[in-house]
């Protein structure tokens, strides 16, 4: 009887979430799609900000309106106070309480507006990773299953240990009734056949073998301690007993393995057929054009990565089931059973993620807001300090705050840059909308003002007119 | 020159204390400065700004208390609030040299 033993992978990894991760994880896995998914969350984030956004738009709008009119008092004030910067904005503030207007936006919304912010980046580039992560666990579990299929089913009996109490799955020395081919004490059960190893180091296994012919993994676990840590092994009688799996595996071996890892790589080819599957259809984590969220969507990375790659987009320690202790990735995922894993995927491992699309539009919206901005608050800006600081501010955020979420896009996943243009996108809209209403506000009230001055008569007159009007709409 | 070793080290903490650099509280200045020279869009309700009180906190207090007294006046510079003249606390028993 020849047995190779054939190892699995190991599962069970996870990494602890803070509640940032844990609510995108809630929307990723409600919604059920990753793209919408972090669509979802970006509008919930927004839908907090937006209030507060509004405000600031509409403080700006009125203050520049405001400064629109006031515009050649301000310029002869910005000429006689040039040097003096306190006196100026001193003058300017008066001048507006003058015309009943003080217009100045408070600090707290652009505060909030930033840490939101840095809440998104924080909680996009924990969820990166146990994104990433769970998805080498659902690949390792759907290989597993693959290979199991052919594998035994058995229970896991064990000698009554101190402290238990009888039940179904405790046996006794009594119920080895049978030998086996190889003369070991065993018994059978539902075409099961359970025999007893009395290992050379002290230690007792049971092998657990099954009669019948499509099975070809068989398994051995450890009597004396509780953990029953099944290591399979691959038949390799039985597979040759099934013509069509054995011609397949001759095949290998004509292109030069030996018959042990040819029978080997038979079986791993199902379980990574299976994990490809669960990467390319089950569980498939791409949005439009972009193949993997949790990438940059850049053309020179890949939805796959090489295991060196994969391995550094990892920075906090993974946690596995019964361990207290954080270990590193290259501690708990080794190279061979990562590219075990990925061998179907062999495609995806060249493919492009995405081909800058994302990061240009995100970049695009920025620019666009920018200008927005800027043509909103022109007046404001010349005539908000002596020389015009306003104006050159703007001008370093419009080219900043672009450069500031390129670097953002080629960095972090493309997730990020998803979040980046709904939210650029959102605050167009706000910026247009209110920009629209507090205009036609405006205007009203002036015309108003204007209509006021020029049907203005004289003081002695306005009381009989008055009176009169109000006898003819009587 | 013994007696003068002798004394440095009776005061040692003391003028640790006086001498030591005040590295954080000169980066955190610089940082608001830099904030207030090219970020800043000038709008604040109060006077002196917001930044401008959290620059002179922390010339006065040190970078913790500073901040502290700087993120509390943020908070207090929202829509809802009124506005107006609110000067940062100045430290008076500080000034000792003066006696």
């Amino acid at each position: 009887m020849s047995s190779i033993s054939f190892p699995l992978l190991e599962q069970g990894f996870y990494i602890n979430l803070n509640w940032l991760g844990q609510l995108v994880r809630i929307i990723i896995d409600g919604v059920g799609i990753v793209g919408v998914g972090v669509i979802v969350f970006a509008l919930i984030l927004k839908a907090i900000t937006t209030p507060f956004d509004i405000y600031q738009r509409v403080k700006m709008r009125k203050q520049n309106l405001i400064m629109e009119q006031m515009k050649p008092e301000l310029e002869k004030l910005q000429k006689q106070y040039a040097n003096d910067k306190q006196t100026y904005s001193m003058k300017m503030l008066e001048l507006q309480k003058k015309n009943g207007y003080s217009m100045l936006g408070a600090c707290l919304p652009m505060i909030i507006s930033f840490v939101i912010l840095i809440i998104a980046i924080t909680a996009f580039q924990s969820y990166a990773q146990y994104a990433n992560l769970s998805m080498y666990e659902r690949m390792a579990e759907g290989y597993n299953d693959a290979v199991l299929e052919y594998a035994v089913d058995g229970k896991d009996y064990h000698f009554l240990k101190e402290g238990e109490e009888e039940n179904e799955l405790v046996i006794t020395m009594d119920k080895f009734t049978e030998t086996d081919a190889e003369g070991r004490p065993s018994f059978t059960e539902d075409g099961i056949v359970y025999s007893l190893i009395e290992g050379t180091d002290g230690i007792r296994r049971m092998q657990v073998e099954s009669t019948d012919k499509d099975v070809y993994l068989s398994y051995r676990y450890s009597l004396s301690t509780s953990d029953t840590g099944r290591s399979y092994s691959l038949n390799k009688d039985k597979l040759k007993q099934n013509a069509e799996i054995w011609a397949k595996v001759q095949e290998k071996v004509e292109a030069g393995a030996t018959e042990d890892t040819a029978c080997l790589e038979y079986f791993r080819e199902i379980g990574s057929a299976a994990s490809a599957n669960v990467f390319r259809n089950d569980h498939n984590p791409g949005f439009l054009w972009v193949k993997n969220v949790w990438y940059p969507d850049v053309s020179y990375n890949h939805p796959i990565q090489e295991y060196s790659a994969f391995t550094k987009t990892f920075n906090s320690g993974i946690r596995s089931e019964g361990r207290e202790d954080e270990r590193s990735i290259g501690q708990v995922i080794s190279e061979a059973d990562y590219n075990i894993l990925t061998a179907d995927l062999s495609e995806e491992k060249e493919q492009p993620n995405g081909y800058f699309v994302m990061i240009i539009i995100s970049i695009g919206l920025m620019l666009l807001s920018q200008f927005i901005m800027m043509k909103s608050s022109k007046a404001t800006n010349q005539y908000q300090t002596v020389d015009g600081q306003g104006a050159r501010t703007q001008k370093i955020m419009m080219v900043m705050m672009p450069i500031m979420f390129a670097v953002f896009g080629f960095l972090w996943s493309a997730a990020f840059t998803i979040y980046n243009v709904i939210s650029s996108f959102i605050s167009i809209i706000v910026t247009l909308i209110t920009n629209l209403i507090i205009g036609k506000i405006f205007n009203k009230k002036e015309e108003e003002a204007l209509k006021e001055r020029y049907t203005r008569t004289a003081p002695w007159k306005k009381d009989g007119e008055q009176k009169g009007k109000g006898k003819k709409k009587k | 020159m013994p007696e003068f070793c002798a004394l440095l080290r009776e005061n040692a903490r003391y003028l640790r204390r006086k001498l030591r650099p005040r590295f954080m509280r000169g980066m955190c200045i610089r940082m608001i400065c830099f904030y207030q020279n090219k970020l800043s869009r000038h709008t604040c309700l109060y006077e002196p700004t917001c930044s401008e009180y959290t620059k002179r906190c922390i010339n006065n207090f040190g970078v913790l208390r500073g901040v502290l007294l700087g993120l509390w006046r943020i908070l207090r510079c929202n829509p809802f609030s009124k506005g107006g003249i609110d000067p940062a606390p100045e430290r008076y028993f500080k000034a000792r040299w003066l006696i």
